[in-house]
């Protein structure tokens, strides 16, 4: 059976009809000899029989009154019968009355049992012969099988020649029929044959017929219908991605699951000067800076194991033999079923990057110990400049008011203690300046009432509204008005903001300082004038240090200085607390609105330490006090 | 397949059962009537009652013998009662009785006239003409007897029969038996 597997369809076909067709025909042929054989022989057994018994029949009144001449007269109408080859006629004594017989033969002695049975091959009937109910004497008969054997032999010659026309006709028409069944799989297997030869999926198999085979040449052709599009549209998008892959701005590299180098793009051959031959495999680490060569092939290596995204940079030498510093990135790759191809990645030459990178870094360097030795020298100017104006103030205050002096005097006196305690307050911003930005402020939290710091604040300011005749409108609305905090610090802030309200605002002009809750757990301070407002320009840097608007110098508040850094420590300050300040106008000559906002203390009333901010040393002295 | 022996021995074996065919033939023949020739002829007279049919009144109905009678002297002694004694044909047992008149043996079905009835045969015979009786007589002299059956013995015990006499009786005399036996030719009764 292995022999018939390796045999072409067409062969086995026809050895299978053949051998059908001549199987059928010798069991037809067997049947049919055999039935021949055996109705030969019961039409044998049948005619011995009659015949005995007709031969009895008639031989009863020879023996009952032994006529042996009678008895043979009878016997010899068996000439008749030419199968029948010796008859004899026994007495009931065993003695013979008469015998026929073709031929002589051997007196077989007596005749046996009555009945009919084979014997050498001849038909032996022995009939007893009765009359009414006597037994009168035994007929024994014997027919030769020859004419019959003679028959059937002929028979089986006749079918034998019949079996092998037959068979004959049957292998040249299974021939044919096999070539013709066997065509569409012939068909069907030279097609495979040259699609895989050639790769060419163009090819079709011609279709015989729409039986099973048909249609299996059809589904056949659809898949390679579907295939010649799937391998076109591979090929495409291969094609689309090399394009892309060799003008892309990126080097681009592709790695076994190994690590080992398989593809670059046209501008990594580009950017090493190297052909592809040569980069492959590990050939690319040979451009790689000496000093890194070793550890980024074991990191690739390393990857390789994870299969997990990587990233590094090395030194790879450039076509001009530079080392250029590369970014490096990896990304594994996934075949089918999410199995690990190896790598896919991209290189990028970041050199000019990192050559900036570190200039900025020493640029911020040297800005940052800049400003540190800036902040230095202004806390140690201001201090130096600070401490001896306390006695210059003490002594010009003094004598202002000192009833000794002619009021002249006395009134320059008074000027100089104004413009030493006008400078003291500048230099006092200044210190506070320094030690917010140098972290060193330090704040008190306890609860503490706004209202009450806010009307401190207003009767600090209250004789600058006065002199220039500005109309002041104070509604304290907030129901609670407990804030958290360094009362001190929070006056500052207040008086900087009514300060600057009453410094911008024109004789006769208009203040309304107004609180109330918002968010429920805010306090709001709203402080709106109706100055001379703010550009958008100026909204943008009015909480920055040094930054006065151009108003400043021209305003009526020149008188005042105006460095511009009390909205900056405000601003400074309520962030330190938690809170938010705000400043708004419709614009030039338009007014402006300022609004504080801080959180409102829910606790019980005991002070609390905030975690961010130390107790306060209070060896700060406060702003107002130099008002 | 048929056994073919060799020529030889097929003509040896012809030869000898040539031989014994012949032999078997003489005895069986010849036994009988130099022997015991009556004995014979009782069996004879018993085996006519298989091939003679009686008409339907004559035919001894179930339960009655057939009767083999003996008219005059009685050649046969025991034997024919021998012969016959436990046979059953047709239904009926056989009997044998002896006559001394033809009056009394008209009852009889098969009647064998002695040789010593001969001189009175032609008046036995007329009287027993049309009646259902099978005469049975014995000439070894004569070619008839007038008797419907008649035994003549040469080298063989040779039987005759008057198909008329028989027709008269309204006897049916079996084909076999017919073929088996001489015809002759009516004798006028006397």
């Amino acid at each position: 059976m292995t022999l018939l597997n390796d045999l072409p369809v067409q062969k086995k076909l026809h050895f299978a009809m053949l051998l059908t067709s001549s199987f059928a025909l010798l069991v037809a042929c067997s049947v049919f000899l055999a039935v021949e054989y055996f109705g030969y022989r019961r039409n044998l057994v049948q005619t011995v029989t009659t015949l005995a018994r007709i031969m009895a029949d008639n031989s009863t009144a020879s023996l009952a009154f032994d006529d042996p001449a009678a008895a043979r007269q009878t016997l010899k109408a068996l000439e008749a019968e030419p199968q029948i080859v010796v008859a004899i006629l026994y007495r009931n004594d065993g003695h013979i009355l008469a015998h026929y017989a073709t031929h002589p033969v051997e007196n077989p002695g007596r005749p046996g049992a009555a009945g009919v049975r084979f014997e050498n091959g001849q038909v032996v009937a022995v009939q007893p012969v009765i009359e009414d109910t006597q037994r009168l004497g035994t007929l024994y008969l014997v027919a030769s099988q020859d004419a019959m054997l003679a028959r059937v032999r002929s028979q089986f010659w006749v079918a034998l020649a019949i079996l092998i026309l037959a068979t004959t006709l049957a292998a040249l028409l299974a021939a044919v029929l096999g070539r013709t069944l066997a065509r569409p799989i012939m068909e069907l297997d030279k097609t495979v044959d040259a699609v895989t030869a050639r790769q060419d999926y163009s090819l079709r198999a011609h279709q015989y017929g729409d039986d099973e085979m048909g249609r299996l040449t059809a589904a056949f052709n659809g898949m390679l219908a579907t295939m010649q599009q799937s391998v076109g549209a591979l090929r495409e998008s291969e094609q689309r991605f090399r394009v892309l892959a060799d003008h892309a701005p990126v080097l681009i590299w592709l790695t076994d699951e190994h690590g080992r180098h398989l593809w670059h793009n046209q501008r990594w051959l580009d950017f090493t000067g190297r052909p592809q031959a040569t980069e492959a495999g590990e050939g690319w680490a040979n451009g790689l800076h000496p000093e890194d060569r070793e550890w980024t092939l074991r990191l690739f290596h390393a990857a390789s194991e994870t299969r997990k995204e990587f990233q590094l940079e090395y030194r790879l030498r450039r076509h001009d033999g530079e080392y250029r510093w590369m970014m490096s990135r990896g990304l594994p790759r996934l075949g089918e079923g999410a199995a690990f191809t190896g790598f896919i990645g991209s290189s990028i030459d970041v050199t000019d990057f990192k050559l900036a990178e570190r200039a900025v870094a020493e640029a911020r360097d040297r800005a940052i110990a800049a400003s540190r030795a800036k902040d230095n020298f202004l806390a140690a100017l201001s201090h130096e400049l600070r401490t001896p104006l306390t006695p210059v103030l003490l002594l010009a205050s003094e004598e202002a008011h000192n009833p000794r002096l002619p009021p002249e005097v006395r009134h320059d006196f008074e000027m100089i203690a104004k413009n030493i305690a006008l400078e003291a307050r500048l230099i006092d911003d200044l210190l506070d300046l320094t030690r917010i930005t140098r972290g060193k402020l330090v704040l008190e939290q306890r609860p503490a009432d706004a209202h009450a710091i806010l009307q401190d604040a207003l009767n600090t300011v209250d004789p600058d509204f006065r002199e220039r005749r500005i109309n002041l409108q104070v509604t304290m609305a907030a129901p609670r008005h407990r804030v958290l905090g360094d009362p001190v610090r929070l006056q500052q802030v207040f008086w900087n903001v009514l300060k600057n309200a009453a410094k911008f605002t024109p004789m006769n002009g208009r203040v309304t300082v107004e609180t109330h809750v918002a968010d429920r757990n805010r306090l709001l301070v709203r402080v709106t004038d109706s100055g001379i407002g703010l550009t958008p320009a100026e909204l943008e840097r009015i909480f920055e240090a040094f930054a006065q608007g151009e108003h400043a110098d021209t305003a009526a508040g020149h008188q005042f200085g105006g460095l511009g850094l009390g909205l900056a420590i405000s601003e400074r300050l309520v962030q330190l607390h938690g809170g938010v300040i705000r400043a708004s106008s419709a614009g030039r000559g338009q007014g402006a609105t300022f609004e504080i906002e801080l959180p409102l203390d829910r606790s019980g009333g005991e002070p609390v330490a905030l975690p961010a901010v130390q107790p306060a040393a209070a060896s700060v002295p406060a702003g107002g006090k130099f008002s | 397949m048929t056994h073919r022996p060799t020529l030889a021995a097929c003509r040896l074996l012809r030869f000898v059962g040539r031989v014994l065919v012949f032999a078997a033939c003489v005895a069986s023949v010849r036994a009988a009537p130099v022997t015991r020739e009556y004995d014979l002829k009782a069996v004879f007279l018993y085996n006519f009652a298989m091939f003679v049919e009686w008409p339907k009144e004559a035919r001894p109905p179930p339960g009655k013998p057939l009767v083999i009678g003996i008219l005059g002297r009685d050649p046969f002694g025991r034997v024919l009662e021998d012969v016959v004694a436990g046979e059953v044909l047709g239904g009926n047992s056989l009997a044998v009785r002896r006559y001394t008149t033809p009056e009394a043996a008209a009852e009889c079905h098969i009647l064998y006239i002695s040789e010593s009835e001969t001189p009175h045969l032609p008046q036995i015979l007329a009287f027993l003409h049309g009646k259902p009786v099978l005469t049975v007589a014995d000439m070894a002299h004569f070619a008839e007897s007038g008797a419907i059956i008649t035994f003549s013995t040469g080298t063989r015990v040779q039987l005759h029969i008057n198909k008329a006499a028989a027709e008269a009786a309204g006897l049916n005399i079996s084909s076999k038996l017919l073929r088996v036996a001489i015809m002759v030719e009516p004798s006028s009764p006397p």
